[in-house]
Parts: C-alpha cells; structure tokens; sequence
C-alpha cells in the first residue's frame, strides 16, 4: 500500500486541508513540517480514523469531539459535516511465466464521514459512514465490505505499528506496574503480525473436533470401563473448557485492569508534570503556618521596641547630662558625712542607755542627767526635719551609685538595645515578605492545576493494583487447574485408546483421535517455530537498527551492548558483562526513542507487511549523530515514510531531507498570531493552514517569530 | 537597684494641656490590639514620662498647664516602676540646688509635668519626622539625641 493523498473537513484543527504525499521509490521521504500545536497529531489521528473509525480515537471515540473546538454554531450552523478521503495504491504483482512477473497499481479511495450535531456544550455523533472506492477505466467503483478490506490489508493491531506516535510509542518500553503492559503490546504486535492468531483460532478448532470426537467414543459405549473412561473424559473436557473460559474471561479482566492503569498512570504523570495538587496544597498550609508565626514573632518584636520607650534605659540616657548636679550635691553629702544620716539613732539610742558617749550619766531620776536627756530630746526634735530629708537623699544616694556606666555612656544600653531589636525586625520583615511571596507563587501554581484529584488517582491506581494481583493470581491458578486436569485428561485419552484398539469398532474412531492428535501436534510445533524464529528475526533486525541508530561499539565502553526481545516478549537491553538494563529506566530519552523506532521498522520489515510508515515526532529528545541516525535508518527501512516533523527536529538533518524528501509541506495554526507567527494571518476561519514551504524555506503565512529571531537557522 | 518601698506621688494626681491630651491619647495603646509601630507607649504616663526626659534632655524650661488640664492618670502608677520616682527627684534636685525638695513631691510632679507640657509637642514632631510609621520615627529621633546617626529602612 502506498499513500497518495490525505485530505481532511472539519477534523478538529484540520478545517480544510489536504496533502499529496511523496510516491517516488527513491525518494519515498514525505516531510510535514509544522511547530508544537500545529496539527501534526490530530492529522496521525485523522489518518488511522480515516482507516478505523472511532476505534481509533482516544477512548474508542467516546467523549471525544471531532469538530473543530472554534466551531461557531451561530455562524457556521449546529451540523457539523466531518469527513476525510484517503487516496492510496495498491499493487499487484502475477506470475506470467518462469522468471517472470507482472505487476499492475490499483487505486483506491477511502471516504469517511460523520455528522456531529452541536449544541451548547452537548454533542451528539452517531457512527461514522465508510465507502471504498477503486479506480476503472470507466470511473470509480464501489468496492464491498470496506471495513473487512482494510483489516485484510493493514489489520487494526498494527495501527500502532504503521501509524506511529513517537512518545506514545514508548509504550512498548516503558514497563508501568508490572511492566505487563508493555509486554502485553510487543507480545500483541508480534503476535497480529506474525499471523500466530490464526493457528491459535486453528487450535482451538482441533480442541473442539477432540471434545466431539471424545463425545462419540462414549456414544460407542462397550465393555464398562471404556465406558466409564469415556464419561470421565466427556465431564472432564467440559469441565476444562470451562476452566478455559474462566481463565479467558480472567485474562480479559487482567488486561482490562492492566490498561487502565496504564492510563491512570499516564494521566497522573501527566498531572504531576503540571505539579501535584495535594502537595502544593501542603506547602501552602506549611507556609500559611510559618506566615502565622513569622506575624506572632512580628508583634512581639513590635511590643519589645515600644518597650524600649517605657524603660529605665531611655529614661537615663535622656537624663544623664542633667544629673550631675544632683549627682554632685549627693556626692559632696556624703563626702561630709551628712549622709547616711546617723545623729537621731545614735542619740536615740544613748536614751535607751541611760549614758552619753562622753561617759555622763543620761539616767531618769538623776537630777543633771535628765537635764542632759531634756536637751538631747530637743535635738532630736530639731533634726527631725532634716533627717527626713537624709533617709530619703541617702536613698537616692545609694540608688543613683547604681547607675554607675550606664549614665556616663549616654544612652549605649538603650541604643544596644534598639540596634538588636531593629536586626531582629529586619529579620522577620524579610521572612513574612519571603513567607508571601511563597504563597503567592503557591497560589497561581495552584490556580493553574488541572482541576484533578491526584490523592483519587493514586487510590485508583492502588485500587487496581489490587485487582490486578488478585487477576494475576486467578489466572494462575486457572492456568495450574487446567494443567493438571489436563494431563488427567492425556491419561484418560491414552486409556480410553488403548481400551479402543481392543474393540474393532474402536478402531476407526481411534484414526480419528490420533489425526486430531497429530494436527495438534503439527500446528504446535508450527507455532513454536514461528514464535521462536520470527522472533529471533524481529530482535535481530531490531538490534541491528537500534545499534546504528545510537552508534553501539563496546570496543569502546558503550554501555549499551545490544538489544533483544525476550521468549515472554519483553524488549531488553544488555549492557557489559551480560547486565540486562531496564530500557525505561537505564536508557537516555533519545536511545529509548531509537529503541522503539527499530522494534516498530524490525516488526514491518520482518511481517513482510507492504505499508507506509507515518511517524509523528520521531525525532523528540534525540540530536546530532543520534538524530541523523535515526532519520536515515527510518527512510532505509521503510517502502514510504511520512514524518511529522517539529522544527527543533529538522534542525540538523536538513541535508537529509535534502537528499531523501519527495514531498516537504508546513502546518501553520493561525492562532499562534502574534506571539509565534510574525505576520497576521489573512483567513477570518481558524483552523491549520498548509503551505508548500520547505524545510528550509518560509512564507509571509507560516515565517515564526523564533526563525526571525534566528537568522543564521539555514 | 532596689526598688523604693514607699511612693511619696501616691496620691497626687498627673496632668497634661488640654491641647495636648489628644496628642498623648493617640499615641498610646488604649487597646490590645491598638499596633505598636503606630501607638509606641504602652500607658499614656510612659508617654509622659518620656515628654519629661526630652525636655531636661533639651534644656526646656517648664511651662503652664493652662487651663483646665486633663487628668491622665494619678502618681500611684509611679509605685510600679520605682526608679521613674528617683529620676523625678535627681531632676528636681538638680534644678533647685537643693535636696529638701524630695520633701515637696507636689513641687516635683508640678515641675515634671511642667517640663513634659513643654515638650510634648517636640514629641509629637519625633514621632512624626520621617517616612516611616512612628515607632521607628521616633527611634531614630532618639538616637539622634543621643548622637547617633545611621542609614536604615
């Protein structure tokens, strides 16, 4: 199959568009150049639905619009006519005589269309219509059975195969879980195109003529025992038959469950790409928490410095040069002895004697001492007065001693104090500032989440793993039932054939058993052939692209040795010494896109499938040698290649192009204007627009404000 | 420093011009949540208090009350920081040259009050002068008396 042209109406950002793709043998290289959201994708999309149908789109089509998402129902109407028409060749090659082929084209036209009825934020499609139309002489004819033609000549489990996302591609390396998923799809790929599905339908065919023929011997019937092996056989082959569907139905499930958690943990990743929720939220409570604080240490450094206003230092500071004369005349008290004052207590106390100091009497009764006490009593009256004055100056005298430093430095203590309570403002002034800008950044990112549960997501996720193992240990347990009933089963067979040979009219029915038998065996050992040696093909073929791709020589250290496809059908890299390496986790973003374009051109080339390849971003993280690399073996393995190809790709693979392209377009989506696009677009419609120029070429309609901003680009 | 066991202003009341009072009400916290940066006295006697220290600091000359002044709290409040009733009596000391005015503590209130009421309003400019609220205003108003100079906010 060769494509020839594409042409798209109303497929989302694909309003009107159609491409010619490249058809020379030579340079079989189609080149659709086109920057992020731009069309690429959706016209990959386009293509497989073209071919599948709603099967083909994310989620089998269900909540997915088609129409384009600027659709203006006002204008434009509430139908909305989406169609597509894929031109494509086929040819034919007969055998005319020894040596001799003849070879003749047939062209073909596949038109698909759906009405989508829109209307508020509802919509409402019903399923899509499909014609197939071949090229005669006399006009196009309409050809029977669309769907099963195409599934003849480009069976839907090669979708994936042909029609090749580059990062959804990585799925066949990227182990999720238990990396059964991954396994499960290179198992999927191999198996639909190495057409091992149809000695499998052909077992199962021989299984049920067993079942029968199992069911006749016991019609026979005869001596007792061969009678009683037969019902054992008859109970035991439906019992196994349950036992297989049981399992069957267990499979299913498993694969079910292994799918969506493939896609939960897809969507997880890609929310937590945009940042968790839950731990935003955290951080923002952390932080509000931290604010709170910051604003209660805030006050109290606040109260501490209206403190300094209310204390002894400012007061003295402020005071100090005026108490010196105070100071002095305290001093100069009681340099004099006039403080501490002590004349009233002494006196007092010589009273209480009843003698002076002097040695005189004082006493009561004694003529000349209560003469002498009459006088001392009116001292102490005298001095009354100025002994107050002395208890209290004495006092002062004593406090203000205290003050010492404090009032000679002016203010020192209470500026230390303030220098220190200003450092610890500034400190927590710039904390609550650093502490808002931390929730303000919190805030947009929050603002600018997906609104998506990730908590839910990964309890979903749980919730399915569980499931699956209890899956996985069904099926086990199926698988090991089954097993062991059926080498019961052998054993009752080969009793009930011995017992049949016995009998001549056993005998035909025992020819019977052993062709049923041997057709077994026959399409077992076919399968197994064809398991192991395709197999081995497809990893060879793989391992050969894979290693010029990331330019593979252990001669010197590369860490990567080789890669292969293991019996269970897991995509391996063997590093030095034989160490098996994890692809996903072991192997830089451009070897695990390398890796995954050699296993999908290993299983087109080994199926001997003749169909094009279309690759969106192939090129993706990968650049210099790799990058070339990669393009050259692509356009080598392939009968027709068409790339979706960013200009970051391109970038250093021009001369490539150069040598291989037939046939180079670029995407413009008009809506980039003016941030990406220099020029405003003249269509008033959105919606792709398609130019004819080449990779190294632009025009007034796609020329991007990057490619200005970079003139030495070609 | 031990702290004085007796209150000779106990019952004498404290003062300030009618003109000033809303100035001193406004700049202390009534409240709790009243914000320091923009009330810095705790109590409306710290203000006081303070007003006496510029004006000794500053040389000023007490004036009058004039008329009909208003009570803002009475001396008692002088009982809980005791030191405040030793500065008021070193100060008094020093400008009457003599120690019996510890004597006279209505005298000495009469002067303090006298000072404060001179210089509430080069206060009222402290806590004013500059662009910032006037807590650090007036910090920075003091450190200048005290003959610092710095660079900040």
């Amino acid at each position: 199959m060769r494509l020839i042209s594409a042409e798209f109406r109303n497929f989302r950002l694909l309003r009107d568009v159609k491409v010619c793709f490249g058809t020379g043998t030579e340079r079989k290289l189609t080149v659709i150049r086109g920057a992020n959201d731009s069309g690429k994708t959706t016209f990959l999309l386009g293509l497989q639905w073209v071919l599948y149908g709603d099967n083909a789109l994310p989620n089998a089509g269900r909540n997915f619009r088609l129409y384009p998402v600027d659709w203006d129902v006002d204008r434009d109407g509430g139908q909305v006519e989406v169609s597509a028409v894929l031109e494509f060749e086929k040819t034919f090659r007969r055998k005319t005589g020894a040596n001799k082929v003849s070879e003749s084209r047939q062209r073909y036209r596949l038109e698909r269309s759906v009405v989508e009825a829109v209307s508020g934020d509802e919509r409402t499609r019903v399923s899509s219509t499909v014609k197939l139309l071949a090229e005669h002489p006399e006009g196009w004819r309409t050809e029977a059975e669309p769907v099963a033609w195409i599934n003849q000549e480009l069976p839907d489990e090669l979708r994936e195969v042909f029609f090749m996302d580059g990062d959804r591609a990585l799925g066949f390396i990227q182990a999720s879980g238990s990396g059964a998923t991954s396994r499960k799809k290179v198992e999927d790929a191999i198996r639909s195109l190495l057409g091992l599905g149809i000695i499998d339908n052909a077992l199962r065919h021989i299984t049920t003529t067993r079942r029968a023929v199992n069911r006749k011997a016991k019609k026979i019937g005869g001596d007792e025992r061969l009678e009683q092996v037969s019902s054992r056989l008859v109970d035991l082959g439906a019992m196994l038959d349950q036992l297989e569907e049981d399992k069957s139905n267990v499979s299913g499930d498993l694969r079910d469950v292994n799918e969506r958690i493939s896609e939960l943990q897809e969507e997880l990743a890609v929310t937590l790409q945009k940042g968790d929720r839950q731990d935003l939220e955290d951080q923002m409570n952390h932080t509000r928490r931290e604010l709170k604080r910051v604003h209660q240490e805030g006050d109290k450094a606040s109260m501490d410095h209206a403190e300094l206003f209310c204390g002894m230092d400012v007061a003295v500071g402020l005071l100090a040069p005026a108490l010196g004369p105070a100071l002095g005349i305290l001093g100069e008290m009681h340099s004099d002895g006039r403080i501490p004052s002590a004349t009233i207590p002494v006196l007092r106390d010589r009273l209480d004697v009843g003698e002076c100091i002097c040695g005189e009497s004082l006493r009561v009764g004694d003529k000349l001492g209560e003469a002498r006490r009459s006088v001392i009593e009116r001292l102490i009256e005298e001095n009354q007065r100025s002994d107050q004055v002395g208890e209290v100056v004495t006092e002062l005298y004593y406090w203000s001693s205290g003050l010492g430093d404090e009032r000679g430095a002016g203010g020192a203590s209470w500026t230390r104090k303030f220098t220190a309570c200003a450092a610890t403002r500034e400190d927590i002034k710039q904390r609550r500032e650093e502490c808002g800008r931390r929730v303000r950044r919190l805030e947009k990112e929050i603002d600018g989440l997906p609104d998506t549960d990730v908590r839910g997501l990964r309890d979903a996720i749980r919730g399915y793993e569980d499931r699956q193992r209890q899956l996985q240990r069904m099926e086990g347990e199926f698988a090991a039932t089954i097993e062991l009933r059926g080498e019961e089963f052998r054993e009752l067979e080969r009793d009930r054939d011995r017992l049949l040979k016995v009998r001549d009219r056993g005998k035909k029915l025992s020819a019977e058993v052993d062709v049923v038998r041997d057709l077994e065996n026959v399409l077992l050992a076919s399968k197994q052939r064809m398991a192991n040696d395709e197999l081995a093909r497809v990893s060879e073929s793989m391992n050969g692209s894979f290693s010029r791709m990331i330019g593979v020589d252990p001669e010197q250290k590369a860490i990567v040795h080789r890669a292969e496809i293991s019996e269970s059908f897991d995509i391996v890299v063997v590093g030095p010494e034989g160490r098996r390496l994890s692809p996903d986790k072991d192997l830089n973003g451009a070897s695990r896109r390398a890796l995954t374009l050699a296993f999908i051109l290993a299983l087109a080339k080994v199926s001997g499938v003749k169909a094009p390849n279309v690759i969106d971003t192939p090129l993706g993280m990968a650049s210099g040698y790799v990058r070339r690399a990669i393009l050259r073996l692509a356009i080598e393995e392939s009968r027709q290649l068409v790339l979706l190809l960013t200009h970051d790709e391109i970038r250093g693979c021009e001369d490539v192009i150069d040598e291989c392209a037939d046939v180079v377009v670029t995407f413009t989506n008009p809506a980039h204007y003016p941030v990406m696009l220099v020029n405003e677009p003249e269509q008033e419609v959105g919606g792709v627009v398609l130019c004819t120029c080449n990779h190294r070429t632009t025009c007034q309609m796609c020329v991007r404000q990057d490619i200005v901003r970079e003139p030495n680009d070609d | 420093m031990t702290d004085r066991i007796v209150n000779p202003f106990q019952n004498i009341d404290i003062f300030v011009p009618r003109d000033h009072h809303a100035d001193v009400v406004q700049y202390s916290q009534r409240a709790a949540g009243d914000a320091p940066d923009h009330c810095p006295f705790r109590r409306m006697v710290d203000f006081w208090f303070l007003s006496v220290c510029v004006g000794v600091r500053k040389g000023f000359e007490p004036v009058g009350l004039g008329p009909k002044p208003i009570k803002i709290i009475d001396g008692a409040i002088l009982g809980a920081d005791g030191w405040r009733i030793n500065l008021l009596m070193l100060v008094a000391i020093g400008r009457k040259r003599d120690v019996s005015i510890v004597l006279e503590p209505r005298e000495i209130i009469q002067l303090a009050s006298g000072l404060a009421a001179a210089s509430i309003p080069t206060v009222v400019d402290m806590l004013n002068e500059g662009d910032a609220e006037p807590i650090w205003n007036l910090s920075d108003s003091v450190e200048k008396l005290f003959g610092v100079e710095r660079q900040r906010r």
